[in-house]
């Protein structure tokens, strides 16, 4: 599996498409922070109460959430799809240790790409925080424990971000479509936030929110209220086994399918 | 020898001291109600060049799909003696690489995948395929002649016991076929085997030692060129009465079809029996007044089994 992993790699540092995502994940954080920190300056003191750098664990957390899951989600679809669209895949597995491992070692790059983007944006994040606080006067303490905080805010990120990534891998190996594999979790994400008001209004349907991936799960791990209000969201535990249970399905199926299907 | 091997007939046997690489043995392949492949036995010799024919939907690149562990076969099995799979070399349909990657790191990709790459040995074959000077181009930017010149290098990038190429003169322009026929030789003479598919009927005449002629996945003839080539010959005979002569012929056992063109009879029947046809049209006053032999090619065969609508009929079907 080491080999495929090495060529993996390989081919995900030489992808133009890798290094575009990655700037685009510091630009967008960067650029957030700055937009947000310039214009909440006269108005918005709360606002920038949440950009400067004592909260950025926090407020930085929830956009590297934000922009991760869009930017992995096109690398987890267009690294299996671009197999099947340039024919590669044909070329590859006879010279693979085998099928599983050419998915394993796609699923470790694309994990790994996670963790990149996340660090990525957290730094990115972290000096538009020092930025906005130095431009706008604000108080610069780090609280207690801030490293420990950071961290943890970092692994939260990317747990959360995983779930969809999976979603997208699954469902390009199984169209062999990016489009498909982009455009699927994004519908997901957006009929969730769209569609929880209305679950929670329907006294049959109340349960479901803590069933989908966003709405209980990932907003209870982020300690998000933007979809449901504090009270309604389940324990952080009980959200993480649910996105590990949706994480382990979609991995399955991807599983399932390639080692099974006719490669034509 | 005669190695001709037809449809419905047992595994063919490789003479004795011939090394079978690879053989499939029932080889079956349906998708749904079509059957792609169907009961293909076939054998990949050590050191030799097969050519596989077939026109286009005979089940050619599922065959190879199969061999290559791409498709799992519906029935049958493929047997690899003293070769991995990984000593197989292919290219399938076309040659499929990254586009954003150049030549040489599509090879470095393909060698780190493999784990078994000698080093140097990827700037050896952009050498050897005349893809050096262009190491840093992408392959989005390659003309078709060099993505198939990169598929060469790709397939001998692990030192395979067997090659596969599908079509692998598409593109090129004449002195890239030409060298591409040398060099298939070549790899045979350096002890592989290479498994030609192909549509180029004297090209595969060309560098081929046997042949395979498949057709909706049926396995029509193998045999060595010169057999299967030695199928195909004509009597052709000038006679007077050409339809009553047509009816004489056809009654002879040793003739397979006639068909009459003016005064001219064309007759499918071994070439050492134009004597014996002679002398049944004389026995009935009929005179030959003109006889000759004409040798087919491979494509005359080729066509000739590909394009009848039963294919020939043979001994157990």
């Amino acid at each position: 599996m080491l080999p495929l992993l090495r060529s993996e790699l390989f081919k995900l540092s030489h992808r133009m498409m890798t290094r575009v995502l990655l700037l685009i994940a510091v630009g967008a954080l960067l650029g957030a922070y700055l937009l947000l920190g310039l214009a909440g300056e006269s108005e918005e003191g709360d606002v920038l109460e949440d950009l400067r750098i004592g909260a950025v664990h926090d407020n930085g957390m929830f956009i590297v959430y934000q922009v991760g899951v869009i930017l992995t989600v096109t690398l987890a679809a267009s690294s299996i799809a671009g197999e099947f669209s340039w024919g590669t895949v044909r070329t590859l597995l006879p010279r693979a240790a085998g099928r599983s491992s050419f998915l394993t070692a796609k699923l470790i790059t694309l994990g790994l790409f996670v963790i990149v983007v996340v660090l990525l944006g957290f730094l990115a994040a972290l000096l538009g925080s020092v930025l906005v606080t130095a431009i706008n006067d604000l108080d610069s303490s780090l609280g207690d424990n801030f490293a420990g905080r950071l961290l943890g805010s970092m692994v939260r990120a990317a747990y959360v971000i995983v779930p969809y990534a999976a979603l997208a891998f699954v469902i390009a190996l199984w169209s062999r479509s990016s489009a498909a594999g982009i455009a699927i979790p994004i519908v997901v994400f957006y009929a969730e936030v769209l569609l929880t008001p209305l679950f929670t209004s329907t006294e049959s349907l109340e349960w479901l929110p803590d069933a989908l991936i966003y709405s209980g799960n990932i907003s209870s791990i982020l300690d998000s209220d933007a979809v449901l209000e504090e009270g309604q969201l389940p324990g952080r535990w009980q959200a993480a086994g649910v996105l590990a249970a949706y994480v382990t399905a979609f991995i399955s199926l991807a599983y399932g399918r390639f080692l099974t299907r006719d490669i034509t | 020898m005669n190695e001709i091997a037809k449809r419905g007939s047992p595994t063919p046997v490789a003479p004795s001291g011939v090394e079978v690489i690879l053989r499939t043995m029932g080889l079956t392949k349906r998708f749904g109600s079509l059957t792609a492949v169907d009961g293909l036995n076939l054998e990949v010799r050590r050191g030799e060049v097969l050519g596989f024919l077939g026109p286009n939907g005979a089940g050619k690149s599922t065959t190879v799909g199969m061999i290559l562990g791409l498709i799992a076969p519906t029935a049958g099995r493929v047997e690899y003696n003293s070769v991995s799979l990984k000593q197989i070399g292919a290219i399938i349909e076309a040659p499929a690489f990254y586009p954003y990657l150049s030549g040489r790191d599509n090879l470095r990709a393909l060698a780190l995948a493999s784990g078994d790459v000698p080093p140097g040995r990827i700037d050896d074959l952009l050498e050897y395929v005349g893809l050096a000077d262009r190491p840093k181009s992408p392959y989005r930017t390659y003309s078709m002649g060099m993505k198939q010149r990169l598929g060469i290098a790709s397939t001998l990038l692990s030192d395979p016991a067997l090659v596969i190429l599908d079509e692998p003169t598409n593109g090129l322009d004449p002195a890239g076929q030409r060298e591409i026929r040398s060099l298939i030789p070549q790899l045979a003479r350096e002890g592989r085997s290479v498994l030609l598919a192909s549509h180029l009927l004297h090209e595969v005449e060309q560098v081929c030692d046997r042949v395979a002629i498949l057709r909706r996945g049926k396995l029509l003839q193998t045999g060595t060129v010169s057999d299967i080539v030695g199928l195909g010959g004509l009597l052709e005979i000038q006679v007077a009465e050409p339809e009553r002569a047509a009816e004489i012929i056809r009654a002879l056992p040793f003739v397979q079809s006639v068909s009459v063109q003016g005064e001219r009879l064309s007759v499918a029947a071994p070439e050492e029996r134009g004597a014996d046809i002679s002398r049944a049209l004389g026995d009935a006053n009929l005179y030959v007044t003109a006889m000759s032999v004409r040798h087919s090619s491979l494509e005359d065969v080729f066509l000739e089994l590909t394009e009848t609508e039963a294919g020939p009929e043979t001994e157990g079907d």
